[in-house]
C-alpha cells in the first residue's frame, strides 16, 4: 500500500513539472536555511553535557537592584559565599570557586602568549566531568601555585614538549607550576578558560597586593563564579532556602541607600544558551538571537509551505476525480489522508536532498551569505535530525491539501468537476499570497535601508585617514625604537605610536577627568597617541600643536582635545583652551597643548563626545605605519623583517586599517540578509507563477470561448491579472508602513543615518509590482495563446 | 437482495421540493439482470447512485441484503462498498496514473488482501479478459473499449455480488459495446453476480431478463 503511494506520488511529480518544480525549488532553499539554523540551534543545547550529576549542580547568581531601581542579574557572587554555603548547610555536598582574575600575558622563556585563565578549588574535578590527561584530579589544585591547563594552552605555550613541571610565569600573578593537562571537553561548555590555578594562591596573591581583596569580600558581586553540588534527594528548595538565610547579611542595605540583594540558584543545564546575565562567562549564544534566527528559518520555510498548500489546492481539481474513483472502489478517508500526506512528505524529503546538496556546495565554495559551519553534514545524527524534520514539514504543510481532498463525495466529483467547492475557496488562497508578498516586500524595505545605511557608514569620512596604514603590534619593544627602525624603510612615510586604532568599537579607552576641584567629573573617551599620530591620522588642529617632542615618557603631562570637550569644559574659544589644565583621577595634571576638529573616534552608532588624545606611553599597543604608494606585499614583507628581528621567536602579524575598519562594517550582515530576501521574495514569485498557471488553465475554456466571441488580447490578459495586481497592491499597503517602521527602529540605532526617504520605498515597491506582473503576465499569456480549437475539443 | 421502499430524493427550490424520485419501490432479487431505462434527466443515475450507497435518499428505505441501509455512516458504507458492490461508469473513470494492473489492483488495496493474493487474483482476471499483454500500459494507451474491459476488471476483481453499471457503453461504438455485454451476461449466468445496468439502448436491455423503465423520477408499471 505504502509503496503504491509512492508510486503515484512520484509519478504525480513527474507529471505535474511546474507545480514539482516551485515546491521543490522553494522548499528546498528554506529549508537550507533552516538546516542551518538546525545545526547552530544543535550546538547551543550542546553545551555542558559531561558533567556527572548536573541535575544536583546549580551555579550562584545574584540580584541587584539599586534604590532607583535598576536591576542588575549577575551570573557572579561575592568569593565568601561558597564557603559559607558548605560550611552551614547540610544540603550542600560541595561547592566549586571560579575566580577567572588569571587573565594576561603568561611568560615561558622568551615566549609571550595571552591565556585567559581562573583560580578554582579542588573541588573542580568533583563537580564538573572535566577529566585529566595528566596529572592527578585530588591533588593537580590542591598545592598553591600549582596550575591545570587545557590541552590547546599547553600546546600554543609548550609545543610538543611535555608541560608537567614546567613553569609558567603572568605579569604581577607570580610563577606557576603545571601540575596537569586537561583532556579536551566531551562537549561545549560555558567554562571556557584556557588555565586553572589553586585557589589556594589567592592568599598569597593578596597579602602582596597582586590581587584585591575578595576572598573576605562580601560586597564585591563582579569577579566570582560560585557552583554547587546538592546532595541526593536535595535540590533547588533547599539551596533557594539557604541562599535566603545568607542573603539576610544584607538586609540592613537599603535603609541606607543601598541596593537590595538577593541570590538565586541557575540549573547547570540552563546557563547556556546564554539568559544574558551580567558577567557572564562562556560564549553560548543569547535566546535572543537563538529565536531571531529560529523565527526568520521558520517564516522563509511558512513561505515555501504556502505555496504547496496552495498549489496543491488549486491542483486538487486534476486530483478530484481520482480521488472519487478510489473512494468508490472502497477506500476510506484516512486512507486517501493519508496518500496525499505521503506525497507532501515525500516532496519534502526530495527537498531536503537538494537542500542538503546545496549546503554542501556553499560548504565547499565558501559561498558568503549562506555561512556552512565546517563540520561533516552527513553524519548520522545529523541526517537523522534532518531527516525528522523534513516529516514533519510534510506533514504540516500536507495537512490541509489532504484534508480537502480526502473530503470529496465521489458522486460529485465523477459527476460534474466544475462543481466542487475548493476548500476555504479563494479566501484562503488570497490571503495565502498576500502574506507572502507581504512579508517579502517589509523585507525587502528592511534590507534597502539596511543596504543604504552600511553604505553610507562605509563612505562616511569619519574625521580621520585611513588608507595605506598598516597597523603593527609594538609586543613590548620601546615604541621610539622601533618607529625609528621603520622609518629607515622605503615605503614608510611616517609612523605613530597609538592605543589603538581610531573608529575601531572596543579601541576607545574611557577616563574620568575635570577641570579643577569641586567641578563635574567629565567622561573622556581617549586613545594615546604619540607625537605624530595627528599627522599620520589627518586629523585636523584647530589650535594649538601636537604633542612637543621632548615630551616624557614615563610622566604623562600633555593632551589634546576635541571640539566637543572644549565646549563641555565651558571654554569660549579654542585658543582659550590652550594651556588650561585637566585633572585625571585629582593627582595628575594634564596640560592641553592642542585641540582637534571634531571626528568620528567611535563607530558612527555614537554621537561625538569630549575626547582626548593623551601622550601616555605605556598604553601605546601599536604602530600606525604610513605606507608609501606600492607593492602592498613588499612592503609587509620589509617590515615583517624588521619587527621578526625585534622580537625573536614570536609570529608576527599585521593589518591594514581600511580592511580592519571595513571587516566591522556589516558587509556580511549584508549579503547574509541580501541572500534571505532573494530567496523569500523567490518563493513568493513562484508561489504566485504556480496559482496563475492552474487558475489560468482551469479558465482555459472561458478564455477560449471570449477568444471566439471576438476579445483581443490584452482585454483578456487584463481579466486573467487583474485579481493578482490587485492582490499586489493590498500586500503592498500592509507592508509599507511595516518596513517603514521597521526601517525607523533599525536607523535609530545610529546617530549618523540616512533618511529613509520615499524615494527607497516606492522603488522596492514598484519592483515587486514589476516582479509579480512579469510572474502573472508570463503565465497567463500561455493560457491565452492556445488555439481556442484545442480546448473546446476536449470537452 | 436489494429491496427499495418508498424511495425519495429531491431537492430544495425556493419554498418547495423538486423530486428527482418519488416513492420508488423496487425489489432485485439475487442472480438478476436489469436494465433501468428512461429517458435523459428521468432519475436513473440517481437511483443507481442510491442503489450504490453513493448518494442517501431524501425518504424512505432501502435494504440491502435485508439490512437497512440508508442511515449507515460513511465507515460502514464504505465496507460494503469493498466487499459486495463493484462500479462501472460510463467514463471509464480509471486512474490515469496508475497502470492496468496497478488499477484493478486498487480495490484489492483497500480491502487489505495479502500481496500474493492480490498477484493471483489480478493475474486471473487479466487471464480472463485477455489483457496480459497490455498489464502494464497506462489508460490513455488503450481504446475506449479495452479501457472499459479494465473497468469492468476492476468492478469485479474484488468478487462483489452486484455490479452497478452507469451506461457501460455510452461512449464506445457498437461492436465494442457488444463485447461488453456479452461479458456481462457471461458474468450474470457463470459468476451468478447480480447485474444492474442504466442504459439509452434497446439492444443492450435485451440481455437482461427485466427491464425498468424510469419517467420523471418514478417507475412506469
Amino acid at each position: 500500500m505504502f509503496y503504491r503511494y509512492i508510486i503515484i506520488a512520484i509519478r504525480n511529480l513527474r507529471r505535474q513539472r511546474l507545480f514539482t518544480f516551485v515546491n521543490i525549488a522553494g522548499l528546498a532553499i528554506s529549508m537550507a536555511v533552516c538546516l542551518l539554523v538546525l545545526i547552530s540551534t544543535r550546538k547551543n543545547f550542546s553545551y555542558d553535557n559531561f558533567h556527572p550529576d548536573a541535575a544536583h549542580t546549580w551555579r550562584i547568581t545574584s540580584k541587584v537592584q539599586t534604590p532607583d531601581g535598576r536591576k542588575y542579574h549577575m551570573a557572579s557572587t561575592p568569593m565568601p559565599i561558597g564557603e559559607a554555603l558548605k560550611n552551614n548547610y547540610t544540603a550542600i555536598r560541595q561547592e566549586v570557586t571560579l575566580y577567572g582574575a588569571l587573565s594576561g600575558e603568561a611568560r615561558i622563556n622568551k615566549k609571550k602568549i595571552n591565556i585567559n585563565g581562573a583560580f578554582t578549588t579542588p573541588s573542580f574535578f568533583n563537580v564538573f566531568g572535566f577529566k585529566l590527561a595528566a596529572g592527578n584530579p585530588l591533588t593537580a589544585l590542591t598545592t598553591p601555585n600549582n596550575i591545570v591547563l587545557t590541552e590547546e594552552a599547553a600546546k600554543r605555550l609548550f609545543g610538543t614538549n611535555d608541560p608537567m613541571g614546567k613553569v609558567i610565569t603572568f605579569d604581577q600573578r607570580g610563577s606557576y607550576i603545571v601540575s596537569g593537562v586537561l583532556q579536551p571537553a566531551p562537549s561545549l561548555t560555558h567554562i571556557d578558560y584556557e588555565a586553572f590555578a589553586a585557589m589556594s594562591s589567592v592568599t598569597a596573591l593578596e597579602q602582596n597586593h597582586a590581587l584585591p581583596g575578595r576572598l573576605q569580600n562580601w560586597d564585591i558581586f563582579q569577579d566570582n563564579y560560585t557552583y554547587v553540588q546538592m546532595r541526593p534527594g536535595e535540590g533547588r528548595a533547599a539551596l533557594t532556602a539557604a541562599l535566603n538565610d545568607i542573603a539576610h547579611r544584607y538586609d540592613d542595605l537599603p535603609g541606607k541607600g543601598m541596593p537590595h540583594i538577593a541570590f538565586e540558584p541557575q540549573a547547570l543545564g540552563r546557563i547556556s544558551p546564554s539568559q544574558e546575565l551580567y558577567n557572564d562567562i562562556g560564549n553560548a549564544p543569547p535566546w535572543g538571537k537563538m529565536l531571531a534566527e529560529m523565527g526568520v528559518a521558520l517564516l522563509l520555510l511558512t513561505c515555501a509551505g504556502f505555496n504547496y498548500t496552495n498549489l496543491s489546492i488549486v491542483r486538487s481539481l486534476q486530483r478530484a476525480k481520482e480521488v472519487g474513483v478510489r473512494k468508490v472502489n472502497g477506500a476510506q478517508r484516512w486512507q486517501i489522508f493519508m496518500q496525499f500526506i505521503t506525497e507532501s512528505v515525500l516532496m519534502c524529503i526530495l527537498s531536503l536532498i537538494l537542500a542538503v546538496m546545496l549546503l554542501l556546495l556553499a560548504q565547499s565554495t565558501h559561498f558568503n551569505a549562506l555561512p556552512v559551519p565546517d563540520i561533516n553534514l552527513l553524519n548520522g545524527h545529523l541526517l537523522l535530525l534532518f531527516f525528522v524534520f523534513s516529516v514533519i514539514t510534510g506533514i504540516v504543510a500536507g495537512a490541509i491539501p489532504a484534508w480537502a481532498l480526502s473530503s470529496f463525495q465521489p458522486v460529485k466529483v465523477l459527476k460534474n468537476l466544475i462543481d466542487i467547492k475548493l476548500f476555504g475557496g479563494l479566501g484562503l488562497r488570497k490571503s495565502l499570497i498576500v502574506i507572502q508578498f507581504t512579508l517579502s516586500l517589509t523585507a525587502i524595505i528592511f534590507l534597502v535601508t539596511v543596504y543604504r545605511q552600511f553604505s553610507y557608514k562605509a563612505v562616511k569620512d569619519m574625521g580621520f585617514y585611513r588608507k595605506d596604514i598598516l597597523n603593527v603590534p609594538l609586543a613590548d619593544v620601546d615604541f621610539q625604537l622601533m618607529k625609528e627602525r621603520m622609518l629607515q624603510l622605503n615605503g614608510v612615510t611616517a609612523v605613530a605610536a597609538s592605543s589603538g586604532t581610531l573608529g575601531m568599537p572596543r579601541d576607545a579607552n574611557f577616563c574620568q577627568m575635570r577641570t579643577a576641584e569641586g567641578k563635574d567629573y567629565i567622561e573622556f573617551g581617549y586613545y594615546a597617541g604619540d607625537a605624530d599620530f595627528l599627522k599620520v591620522m589627518h586629523l585636523k588642529l584647530l589650535a594649538g600643536s601636537s604633542f612637543p617632542a621632548a615630551a616624557s615618557k614615563e610622566k604623562e603631562q600633555y593632551v589634546v582635545v576635541n571640539e566637543r570637550a572644549v565646549s563641555v569644559m565651558g571654554i569660549k574659544t579654542l585658543a582659550e583652551a590652550i594651556g588650561k589644565t585637566l585633572w585625571l583621577s585629582d593627582s595628575l595634571p594634564l596640560n592641553i597643548v592642542g585641540v582637534v576638529q571634531d571626528f568620528n573616534y567611535q563607530p558612527i552608532e555614537m554621537n561625538i563626545r569630549p575626547m582626548a588624545i593623551r601622550y601616555h606611553p605605556a598604553e601605546f599597543h601599536q604602530l600606525q605605519l604610513s605606507m608609501a604608494k606600492g607593492d602592498k606585499e613588499q612592503q609587509i614583507a620589509a617590515v615583517k623583517k624588521i619587527w621578526i628581528e625585534l622580537h625573536p621567536g614570536e609570529i608576527f602579524s599585521s593589518e591594514w586599517m581600511d580592511e580592519q575598519l571595513l571587516a566591522r562594517s556589516g558587509q556580511e550582515v549584508i549579503s547574509m540578509l541580501g541572500f534571505l530576501v532573494f530567496i523569500s521574495t523567490m518563493i513568493s514569485a513562484l508561489g504566485l507563477m504556480g496559482v496563475v498557471a492552474y487558475t489560468s488553465f482551469t479558465r482555459r475554456k472561458e478564455v477560449s470561448i471570449r477568444k471566439i466571441l471576438g476579445a483581443t488580447a490584452p482585454g483578456l490578459l487584463v481579466l486573467l491579472s487583474r485579481s493578482y495586481v490587485k492582490l499586489i497592491i493590498i500586500a503592498g499597503c500592509i507592508a509599507l508602513p511595516f518596513g517603514y517602521i521597521g526601517s525607523e527602529f533599525f536607523l535609530r540605532i545610529f546617530a549618523y543615518r540616512v533618511s529613509i526617504g520615499v524615494l527607497p520605498i516606492l522603488g522596492s515597491f514598484m519592483f515587486l509590482v514589476f516582479l509579480a506582473l512579469v510572474t502573472i503576465l508570463s503565465q497567463t499569456w500561455r493560457a491565452i495563446e492556445v488555439n481556442p480549437v484545442d480546448n473546446l475539443r476536449n470537452d | 437482495m436489494i429491496q427499495l421502499q418508498k424511495i425519495s430524493r429531491h431537492y430544495p427550490v425556493g419554498f418547495g421540493k423538486n423530486y428527482i424520485l418519488k416513492d420508488i419501490d423496487l425489489t432485485i432479487n439475487e442472480g438478476e439482470f436489469v436494465s433501468i431505462m428512461g429517458p435523459s434527466g428521468s432519475g436513473k443515475s440517481t437511483l443507481l447512485h442510491i442503489m450504490g450507497l453513493l448518494e442517501e435518499p431524501s425518504e424512505g428505505q432501502y435494504l440491502f441484503e435485508g439490512e437497512r441501509v440508508d442511515k449507515m455512516n460513511e465507515k460502514k458504507r464504505t465496507q460494503l462498498h469493498r466487499g459486495s458492490i463493484g462500479f462501472v461508469f460510463q467514463a471509464y473513470h480509471l486512474i490515469d496514473e496508475l497502470t492496468v494492473y496497478e488499477n484493478i489492483e486498487t480495490p484489492l488495496l483497500y480491502k487489505n488482501i495479502p500481496a500474493s493474493e492480490r498477484k493471483s487474483r489480478v493475474a486471473d482476471v487479466l487471464d480472463r479478459f485477455n489483457m496480459v499483454a497490455k498489464k502494464d500500459l497506462f489508460p490513455n494507451q488503450l481504446s475506449g473499449g479495452q479501457q472499459q474491459l479494465v473497468g469492468i476488471a476492476r468492478a469485479i476483481v474484488a468478487e462483489p455480488r452486484v455490479i452497478l453499471a452507469d451506461e457501460p457503453t455510452g461512449n464506445l461504438h457498437s461492436d465494442q459495446a457488444k463485447v461488453i455485454m456479452q461479458l456481462f451476461k457471461h458474468l450474470n449466468e457463470q459468476d451468478k453476480i447480480t447485474i444492474i445496468q442504466v442504459t439509452h439502448s434497446d439492444v443492450n436491455a435485451t440481455y437482461g431478463n427485466r427491464v425498468i423503465q424510469i419517467r420523471d423520477g418514478q417507475i412506469q408499471p
